[in-house]
Order: structure tokens, then sequence, then C-alpha cells
């Protein structure tokens, strides 16, 4: 079981991770110049590479990317402060959990898509609509982790607040959050995560505006698979960034706990 | 419906915990999830009866069940129900059938595993939606692109759940096995089966009530018939009462795809739950 393998090394994984998709490319690639696919319909490797440089360049690009950013921004915060709130309230009271709990249970079953045509026109269908869509979809990882985080607290913890006496904010901030800070950093890298999605969804399915889910779906109606490809990544990439860096926040909050130093 | 890597379901615990009650003795304690409901039906019920918002904006309850059953009689929402459930059952048989045996070579093969798991979180990473542009270019507006985002939003947790699955067999069991020389069928049955089932389970769950909410996103999106596409036509036209009724059907089925699974969840834990 222990011998190395060859595959072992830094540079074998490196080497079969970038193999599937180089052999992939390079036959797309090959079949795109023999006109075996039509290489208008099919956008060669080449022509993807070439359609990501002109975007790179292209002001209207990052004007999109950055209005995305900005609106999965607002409605992301706005979606975990009621998150948190609510999340909160609800880990610590048995009263609010009997009445609310398993309506909100029922509720997050049903397909967070489901709420856009009500959205659109409770709220409309504009920058309003696509926050507040957006800002749901971050809510609920949130309210439910903190939750649990929060129903997760030691009970001698809580005792100790008790015996001491201590204010509501010494006892957030002493007590509640720390105790239940892995469930709350969990929900909050999940809301970013979410928040994303939401971003590009509500770019599709309201009214269109600005933003790189527009833009992406532009060139779907020119049929420009390249530029849909170099959409596609730059969406990735944003999505992966997040990801890692709130990885890297999530450890660093959490690092002085004994659970968490691996 | 996302490239998350997979989501847990937490039931809040509605048992109270010994606390005294101010407000909570009138009511039967068992009894009490149903408060928020009524309270919210009261409500609706009121703001309709008194036209506090407008009928147009929010139908009556009346008006909504009576969309209901007119959608039901007309036989708009049979129709669209069996495209749209035929469709999930298609594309999660799909994603079931990649998803496993993925989850498998990726558990049992180091090679295999990074030769392809790179290549699959990349997939994975990128939010599912982002891909339906994409293969709205090379598909059109067919059933492959819907059966497509399907089986990728099953594939994700069943892979990612089969992979931890067998990662989780204990290494005592693997050696009881060896050690009484057990015959490979044996072993399957015995020890790899109740190992690995209840994990492979919850992916098979997960996978499956994603599979319903990426479903409608994409009926919403890029479709001419289905339960999303018909949401989308009340929409146009205004119909606030059927819009209403068919979110509901859509809220319903989605709430008994995840409990009845749920519930098939907690008897196998409960038949195998030694196992993890």
């Amino acid at each position: 079981m222990n011998t190395r393998h060859w595959h072992d090394t830094r540079l074998g994984t490196l080497g079969l991770g970038l193999a599937f998709p180089a052999v992939l490319a390079l036959v797309w690639q090959v079949v795109a110049n023999k006109g075996i696919i039509d290489p208008s319909v099919w956008a060669s490797p080449w022509r993807v590479a070439l359609a990501v440089s002109s975007q790179v360049q292209d002001p209207q690009f990052w004007a999109d990317l950055g209005a995305s950013l900005w609106r999965d921004a607002q409605g992301t915060a706005l979606g975990i402060l009621f998150g948190l709130t609510a999340g909160l309230a609800l880990g610590r009271s048995a009263l609010l959990r009997a009445y609310f709990g398993p309506t909100l249970d029922a509720g997050k079953a049903v397909p967070l898509f489901t709420w856009v045509p009500l959205l659109s026109v409770w709220v409309g269908s504009g920058e309003g609509g696509k926050i507040t869509f957006i800002a749901i979809a971050a809510s609920i990882p949130v309210l439910f982790n903190t939750a649990e985080g929060v129903l997760s607290l030691e009970p001698r913890h809580l005792e100790l607040v008790r015996l001491y006496h201590l204010g509501l904010i010494t006892r957030i901030r002493r007590v509640v959050l720390p105790g239940a800070g892995p469930g709350i950093l969990r929900g909050v890298h999940q809301a970013v995560l979410y928040g994303w999605l939401a971003t590009i969804g509500a770019e599709f399915l309201f009214e269109a505006g600005n933003g790189i889910g527009t833009n992406i779906m532009g060139a779907r109606d020119l049929y420009a698979l390249d530029v849909v490809i170099a959409d596609m990544m730059a969406i990735g990439l944003v999505g992966v960034v997040l990801d890692l860096s709130f990885g890297h926040v999530e450890r660093y909050l959490l690092r002085w706990r004994e659970d968490h130093r691996t | 419906m996302s490239g998350v890597a997979d989501r847990q379901v937490i039931v809040l615990p509605a048992r109270s915990n010994g606390q005294p009650y101010a407000v909570g003795q009138a009511w039967p304690r068992r009894l009490r999830f149903a408060a928020v409901p009524v309270l919210l039906f009261l409500l609706w019920q009121t703001s309709a009866s008194f036209k506090l918002i407008p009928l147009l904006i929010l139908p009556s309850p009346l008006q909504v069940w009576q969309a209901f059953l007119a959608a039901g009689a007309s036989g708009t929402l049979t129709t669209a129900l069996e495209v749209s459930l035929r469709r999930l059952a298609l594309g999660y048989v799909f994603g079931v059938a990649l998803g496993l045996p993925l989850g498998l070579l990726f558990a049992i093969s180091p090679v295999i595993r990074k030769l392809i798991a790179p290549s699959f979180w990349f997939i994975v990473r990128v939010p599912l939606l982002a891909w339906i542009p994409f293969l709205m270019v090379l598909f059109g507006l067919g059933e492959a692109l819907k059966l497509i985002i399907i089986a990728k939003a099953v594939m994700t947790p069943v892979t990612i759940n089969t992979e931890r699955a067998i990662h989780g067999i204990p290494a005592g069991w693997r050696e009881l096995g060896r050690l009484y020389r057990l015959s490979p069928w044996v072993t399957l049955r015995r020890i790899l089966f109740p190992a690995t089932i209840l994990p492979v389970f919850t992916g098979l769950r997960l996978g499956l009530v994603q599979a319903w909410a990426v479903l409608v996103a994409v009926e919403l999106l890029a479709s001419s018939n289905g339960i999303g596409f018909q949401l989308t036509m009340a929409r146009q036209l205004f119909q606030l009462d059927t819009m209403l009724a068919l979110m509901a059907v859509v809220g319903v089925i989605g709430f008994l795809l995840d409990r009845v699974l749920a519930l098939a969840e907690r008897r196998i834990g409960r038949r195998f739950g030694g196992a993890v």
C-alpha cells in the first residue's frame, strides 16, 4: 500500500490532470482543421483563445463583469445579513424553531428558480428583482447553517453565560460567535457561491440589463461559441476564485480551533 | 442546481428543550408547526377580501384554486407535468449511470482519479447555468440540452458521495473479509454494500432534489413545454392566479421528492446504521 508510484510526484499529478483536457483540445483542433466538424459552429480551441484575448481587451466585457460582481456583492451581503439574523434567532429560541422551523424546512425544498416569475411581478424585473433573488439564494445556506451552529453550542458554555450574567453583546461576541463560528462560516461560504450562481441566473431570467450573464446570452444569440466559451470560463474562474479565497478566510478565522488545525 | 459540492439537509429540531413557554401553551405542541402557514393563509385571505393588494398582483386563494382546477381540467397541467417528469426521470438515469461508475473509478484508481478529477472539478465548478448558453449553441433548444443539464446536476453529488462512501469503508471490515477468505460475492454483499449504501443513497437523494430544481430553471429559460415553460407563459400573460398555482405544484413536487427520499434514507440508516 505504501509504495510510491510514479504518479505520486507533483509533476505526475499535474501532468495527468492536464493530459485529459489537452488531448481533448488537440483532437478538437485537429478535427476542426480537417473540416470534419464545422469550425464556424464548433469553435476550435484556437478560436476560443483568440476570443479570450479579444474579450480581455474589450472594455464592454470588463464593464459587464464589474456590473455582475457589484450586483452579486449587494445581493449576497443582504442575504447574509438576513440569514445571519434569522439563523441566530432561530438557533437560540426553541419557540421560534417550533413555529418557523417546519415551514422554513418545507420552503427550502421549493426550487429556488420557481420564485423568479413571482419576484419579477412583485419586485420588478429590473435591478430590484435581481438583487432580491440573489439575496434569497444567499440567505438560505446562512440561515440553516447558522441555526445549526448556534444549536451546537455547548451547554456548559451557555451555563457560563448565565452564571456570569453576561450582556447581550458580550454573550454574542465571546460565546455565540466563537462556538457557532464554523457553522456560520460554512453557511457564508456556501452563500458566496450560491450568490454568484444566482447572479448569473438572475441575469438570464430577469429583464436584460448589463452584466456577464447578458453578455454571454448576447453571444449565444449570435451563435458565437468562442465568445460563449470565453465568458463561461470567466464565470467559472470567478466562482473558483471566490471559493478558494473564502476557504482561506475561513481557515484564517478558525485558526484557533483545535479541529481546524491540520 | 449548482456547482457547489453538496448541500446538507438540516431538519431543525422542533421539540422544545424543556424551557418554559409563555405563549406556546395555547397550541397543542404537535400542531405548532401549522401556526405559521395558517397565519400566512389568513393574511392572504384578508388581503384578498379587503383588496389591500390589487387582485391582479395577489389573487385570492379561491382564484388560485380555480386556476389550478382549470389548468388541470384543460390538460395543460397534466401534459406539462408529464413532459417535465419524463425529462427528470431520463436525465436522472443518465446522471446516475455516469456518476456511480465515475465515483467508483475515482475511489479505486488513483491514476484515473488524477487523470479525470481535475477536469471533473472544472466542470462542476463552472456554475450550472453558465453551461446553458454553451449547450444551447451546440444542441439548440431541444431535449438534449435539458437532459445534459439534468444529468450534470445529478452526476455531481452522486460521484462525490460514491467516492466518499468507498473511501469511508472501515479498514477493519475489509480485513475481516480477507481474514475469513470471503468470496468476492459475499464480500460485496456482506461488507461493501452495507458499508456504502447510506452515503451513496445520500448522493442519490441530493441528485434528485437538485435535478428537479435545475429542470425548472432550464425550462424557465429555454423550453417550449413543461411546467417551467407554463410558468413563464402565465407570467407573460400576467395570469398570477395560474402562476401561483403552478408554483405550488412545483414546490409540492420538490418537497415530496425530498421527503420521500429522506424517509427512505432514514430507513436505510436504521437498517445499515452500524456501517457509518
